[in-house]
């Protein structure tokens, strides 16, 4: 006999019934007989039992209730009424479950495959305008001083350039001008101007030690001495940032259209030609806040803003390499596509 | 005997394990009876018990793949039929009154009892269920009453000869066994020293 998981109860009283059911067929054997015996005389109540059971009256009447069973008409019901009808289920159909197995395995290949050759922004992504604008560079562009002098820095000499309001500005390198913060200065509305040609780039240190790098055909004007609860600088044309950190002082780039990029201490580049439908600021580091009349962005390290017809739509692009090494080569492809 | 009813039930388990309807009808006309008995015994009411008799097939049908043997299939059904009739009469004052004659001292109504009821009147019924109710009648009072022919036939007023055919009928159906003479005289012994 197979196994099974009931309890014993079941199997005693099986077995009890079929030697009873023996003894009143007078179809056991003398070993069964003896069981039987056994059994009957274990206890009073076993004996009650056998005795409830092999009264002739009681198998009567039980007969005859089980005969009043209409066994074959209850089925036939039963199936009428599609009480059977369950999902049936089929162990024996491994072939199609190997067959669905294989499948979704094919499929999960194939997604992965997809997933792993696309290129998730291309070079393409990064460069983004005419290309004519980016010819080789040189280090040309003129500061335009808060009383109104315009120094071409290209020809300048290195050293200190003097302002009527006392800036020290200073022309560190060829390429390279830096501004020293000046508890002294306090006309604030001044401005100077930065601006760079086709063709050229500059880079300039601003008074809070924000380094900015001016590509070609690009404004940048800022004051030489900084509010004490912003600092504000406007750009036209392309420049990339690495502002330095001042949580006190939001520093904002304002564009052309009244697009504002405000910034705690980050890396990020803006694109704002004016000639371009598109302005676009990319970021590589920290956070910035773009935001215009109708919409703000926030954009994460590795994200960008597109804003186009006053919309600001935000979109990842792919950081080649690691910051800090992969700056100058950004720049590098920046300015020389 | 209960080897080879053991090994043919257990062939239908397998089928019934795999879904197959032969199989449910076949454990269907086999048990239905017995557990439609076995819940009249505690709901005393013969629609109820057929009710929840044929509700216990529709239960074990739908966990027809965990069911594979031939004791596991009737352990399960009579199990669902307690439940449902204990569920059945719990809401009501019933109480299982005995039905037949029985000595109030001892009562022999506990689950182990009502289960070898059921289970020895199915044995039994199924055995009998070819003959015609007076060969069967026949049957019972010869072999539990002792009772001789000649009694028998006075009794149910018929022909000795009557008797006698009904009761080869039933020994046909019965596929009796070679009974020692020792045996008989053994279960005449029981029966004085029980005293009935």
């Amino acid at each position: 006999m197979k196994e099974t998981p009931y309890n014993g109860m079941d199997e005693s009283a099986y077995r009890v019934a079929y030697l009873i059911a023996g003894f009143i067929r007078r179809t056991l054997t003398e070993n069964e007989h003896d069981e039987l015996d056994n059994w009957v005389n274990a206890n009073d109540h076993n004996m009650q039992l056998f005795e409830d059971l092999t009264d002739e009256k009681n198998l009567v009447a039980n007969l005859e209730w089980m005969d009043k069973v209409q066994t074959e008409q209850s089925y036939q019901a039963m199936q009428e009424k599609g009480a059977f009808k369950v999902p049936l289920k089929k162990f024996y159909n491994k072939k199609i479950w190997l067959a669905a197995a294989s499948v979704i395995v094919l499929l999960g290949l194939f997604f992965v495959y997809k997933y792993t050759t696309s290129k998730p922004g291309s070079v393409e992504d990064i460069v983004t305008t005419d290309t004519s604008l980016f010819k080789p560079g040189g280090n040309r562009a003129t500061l335009t001083l808060a009383d109104g002098r315009v120094i071409d820095l290209t020809y300048a000499k290195t050293g200190v350039i003097e302002d009527a309001s006392g800036t020290h500005v200073n022309k560190t390198a060829d390429g390279e001008l830096v501004y020293v913060k000046d508890s002294r200065a306090t006309n604030t509305a001044a401005l100077h101007t930065l601006s760079t040609p086709v063709g050229g780039q500059y880079q300039v240190t601003l008074p809070d030690g924000t380094k900015v790098w001016l590509n070609a055909a690009s404004t940048l004007k800022f004051p030489p001495a900084f509010s004490d609860n912003e600092r504000k600088v406007m750009l036209t044309g392309e420049a990339y940032f690495e502002v330095a950190k001042n949580q006190a002082q939001p520093f904002k780039v304002s564009m052309a259209d009244s697009t504002d990029v405000v910034v705690t201490g980050t890396h990020f580049n803006i694109n704002a030609y004016q000639n371009e439908k598109e302005q676009q600021v990319t970021l590589l580091e920290g956070s910035v806040i773009v935001s215009n009349a109708t919409n703000v962005a926030k954009l994460e390290p590795g994200t960008k803003a597109l804003i186009k017809n006053k919309l600001i739509t935000k979109t990842k692009f792919w950081m080649q390499k690691k910051l800090q090494d992969g700056k100058m080569d950004y720049l590098f492809f920046m300015m020389h596509p | 005997m209960q080897q080879e009813q053991n090994d043919n039930g257990n062939n239908y388990a397998l089928l019934f394990q795999e879904g197959n309807e032969k199989a449910l009808s076949f454990f269907y006309h086999e048990l239905y009876p017995a557990l439609a008995h076995y819940s009249y015994q505690l709901t005393l009411s013969r629609p109820e018990a057929e009710e929840i008799a044929s509700g216990a097939f529709v239960k074990a049908w739908r966990m027809h793949y965990k069911l594979n043997s031939y004791s596991g299939i009737k352990a399960y059904l009579y199990k669902i039929v307690h439940r449902d009739s204990i569920e059945a009469i719990l809401g009501e004052q019933r109480r299982a009154k005995s039905y037949r004659q029985l000595t109030p001292e001892i009562d022999t109504e506990t689950p182990f009892d009502n289960l070898v009821r059921s289970e020895v009147y199915r044995l039994i019924h199924a055995a009998l269920k070819d003959l015609p109710p007076a060969s069967r009648k026949v049957m019972i009072m010869h072999y539990l009453d002792g009772k001789t022919t000649g009694e028998i036939s006075r009794e149910l007023n018929l022909h000795p000869s009557t008797v006698k055919t009904q009761k080869k009928q039933g020994l046909n159906a019965l596929k009796k066994v070679f009974i020692k003479p020792m045996l008989w005289l053994f279960y005449i012994c029981v029966k004085i020293f029980l005293g009935f």
